[in-house]
């Protein structure tokens, strides 16, 4: 690649965050109060809320880290990709609840949605916010990750700086226009997506004439001599099926308790225009499915057939990219930026929720709105700072830190907002019980997976199924176990109203 | 909710075990309960809001996990006699019964029974109760 190849594709990749900022700098007009700031405003159509939506449920995980496990391990990965049907069902299920519970009271943020059927239980709140706190931590880190490896193949530049100069334009703009701009961003960032997505699946036809001819080339002699095993191309990959339960699973009972979900339901101005956000929803979810299918098996295809060599499953993109050529590079290198961006700039706008309101509302302390935001802002730019920290640490794959942030998130939200909006029954006392189990899950989860990452313990999780489906389990039976022993609360009628839609 | 649980506990117990094919079978169980429950209005479930989309698409799924399964089994450490679409034939009734058509399928049929989801009626009710009278028909007039 020449020297203005590369400050073209660094252009065109600096151009979506310019454009993001200049977006979050026009929201800013928009934000009329501290709840608009937070989140409180229901004033956006289902196309903007679709495609933010998709960006900030997709992100770099998707564009990164699925492609890579893609080429190392086969189709495993696209079962979590293609469990979209089930972001339908979660609309269904809960959508109109949730939209409803909005229109009770102030509802910004999810600790205000669990303080409405909970009737203000502090101790919820409190686990909640720690539990999302952790999740977006790792959430933030795989972005971070994902931004290095994209200027690191560009440039060779410093990771460290690379990922402080992408978060202080993020944190930026973020602050200045929080969720109003953040939604508005996240849609044209997931249009980004959407447009590398149809110009990807385009050039994986013609570069490789199709599905068959990849599968003819991980089967062959060059495939094996690649070191690709043509189990990879069955339904279930080439890992153990245990993966293949736990990323068929995580999506489809996750996606409807996801932050990046329920909070968008909140902003979507009728509740009677879910099903047409569900269509743009998933149907933009499908295109990314496809290019995210069509880069992995491209890797294979090259790879197999010695056309490149990709030493790190993270680096598939980029090095398909780049065989690809300058017009391919001019879109997948901003589409990756987009994708860690939009999911991101929603992360911190939730860490800055936590911090600033829900975390002092479960200590009784109550902070003046106007002060919340500054509260916010501050909070948001320590969260990068420190996901960017945790990125340089833990040096895991981008789409293992993405399914960690996933897995946590939901074992966090799902007691409340599942089984609390879905049960009159759930009780405060059962669900804080839920959720505690579901704190100490978590944090003995990921001790054992640092002490077997530092050789200093072999601890299996049974029948190799990774260890967030035990902690979502836990959370989810402990809940409804402690909610039969325990009485139930008095519910606020038109929570009642709302939970009976 | 307790089917739910006892579900949740058969569904990781299996795949624990070893058995995630069974435990993905009993999600589509779990997903069902969470199905009915979701269609709750007053306290009476709306079974035919169930029957369609979300049924049918838990079946396509059962059907994709099955045809997966068979044809990874099939052709497991050999070449497959035949392809779909150029695809593994197991990871083609994935494709086709787990990706596309169920997405297709819930994205529109949740638009076609939108309005025995949630009415027009129902919701300016939720509001007028909520809200008070004058805010009746707030959905309607932003949109």
């Amino acid at each position: 690649m020449s020297e203005w190849e590369r400050y073209l594709i660094l252009a065109s990749s600096f151009s979506v965050l310019l454009i993001s900022f200049g977006i979050g700098l026009w929201a800013k007009k928009k934000v009329t109060s501290p709840e608009a700031f937070f989140g409180g405003a229901k004033i956006f159509g289902p196309l903007t809320v679709g495609l933010a939506t998709m960006a900030a449920v997709g992100s770099a995980f998707a564009v990164v880290g699925v492609p890579g496990l893609v080429y190392s391990t086969g189709n495993t990965i696209l079962l979590f990709m293609f469990a979209a049907p089930a972001f339908v069902f979660g609309y269904l299920v809960i959508g109109k609840k949730v939209r409803a519970m909005a229109e009770i009271g102030t509802v910004a943020s999810l600790g205000d949605l669990a303080d409405l059927r909970f009737n203000g239980h502090r101790g919820i709140k409190l686990v909640l916010s720690l539990m999302m706190f952790i999740g977006c931590a790792m959430y933030l880190s795989a972005q971070v990750e994902a931004c290095a490896k994209l200027f690191e193949n560009l440039f060779d530049w410093n990771k460290l700086i690379i990922s402080v100069v992408i978060f202080a334009i993020l944190i930026a703009y973020t602050v200045i226009s929080g969720e109003i701009g953040g939604i508005l961003t996240q849609a044209f960032q997931g249009f980004v997506i959407v447009l590398a997505g149809l110009i990807f699946t385009v050039a994986f036809f013609v570069v490789t004439g199709g599905f068959g001819p990849v599968l003819e080339a991980i089967s062959g002699s060059q495939g094996a001599a690649a070191g690709l095993d043509p189990s990879a191309m069955t339904a279930w990959g080439s890992l153990p099926g245990a993966y293949s339960f736990a990323w068929i699973m995580l999506p489809t009972l996750g996606v409807m308790c996801q932050p990046q979900v329920l909070t968008r339901i909140m902003m979507l101005r009728d509740p009677r225009e879910l099903p047409k956000l569900s269509i743009y929803a998933v149907s933009t979810n499908m295109i990314t499915g496809m290019m995210v299918m069509a880069i992995g098996y491209c890797a294979i295809y090259l790879a197999a057939n010695g056309l490149v060599e990709i030493d790190h499953p993270d680096k598939a993109v980029f090095k398909v990219a780049d065989y690809l050529g300058l017009v391919a590079q001019l879109f997948v290198y901003p589409a990756v930026l987009a994708a860690a961006l939009s999911t991101s700039s929603l992360f911190l706008s939730l860490a800055g929720n936590i911090v600033s309101r829900d975390l002092p509302g479960s200590f009784g302390v109550t902070i003046d709105p106007v002060r919340q935001v500054t509260v916010s802002r501050i909070a948001m730019s320590v969260m990068g700072v420190a996901a960017i920290g945790f990125a340089a640490a833990s040096g895991d794959m981008v789409a293992i830190l993405g399914t960690y942030g996933f897995g946590t998130l939901a074992a966090a939200t799902f007691p409340i907002f599942i089984i609390g909006l879905l049960w009159k029954g759930a009780t405060g006392r059962g669900v804080m019980t839920g959720m505690l189990a579901a704190l100490l899950a978590t944090v003995g989860g990921i001790t054992i997976e640092l002490l077997n990452k530092f050789g200093l313990s072999d601890f299996a999780w049974p029948g190799g199924v990774p260890w967030y489906v035990f902690v979502m389990a836990v959370a989810v039976v402990v809940s409804i176990a402690a909610s039969l022993l325990t009485t139930g609360d008095a519910l606020d009628h038109r929570v009642e109203m709302a939970m009976e839609l | 909710m307790s089917i739910s649980g006892l579900l949740w506990l058969a569904m990781v117990g299996l795949a624990g075990s070893g058995h995630w094919l069974a435990g993905l079978y009993t999600l589509l169980g779990l997903l069902l309960v969470y199905g009915v429950l979701g269609t709750s209005h007053k306290g009476r479930f709306d079974l035919r809001l169930v029957a369609f989309p979300s049924l049918v698409w838990l079946a396509m799924w059962a059907g994709a996990f099955w045809l997966g399964n068979h044809y990874a089994e099939l052709y497991s450490g050999r070449e497959p006699e035949f392809t779909v679409f150029g695809f593994h034939p197991s990871f083609a009734a994935i494709v086709v019964l787990f990706w596309i058509v169920p997405t297709l399928l819930m994205g529109f049929g949740f638009e076609a029974v939108k309005d025995r989801w949630l009415s027009q009626e129902r919701w300016d009710e939720f509001l007028r109760h909520v809200h008070g009278p004058d805010e009746g028909n707030d959905g309607e007039d932003q949109s």
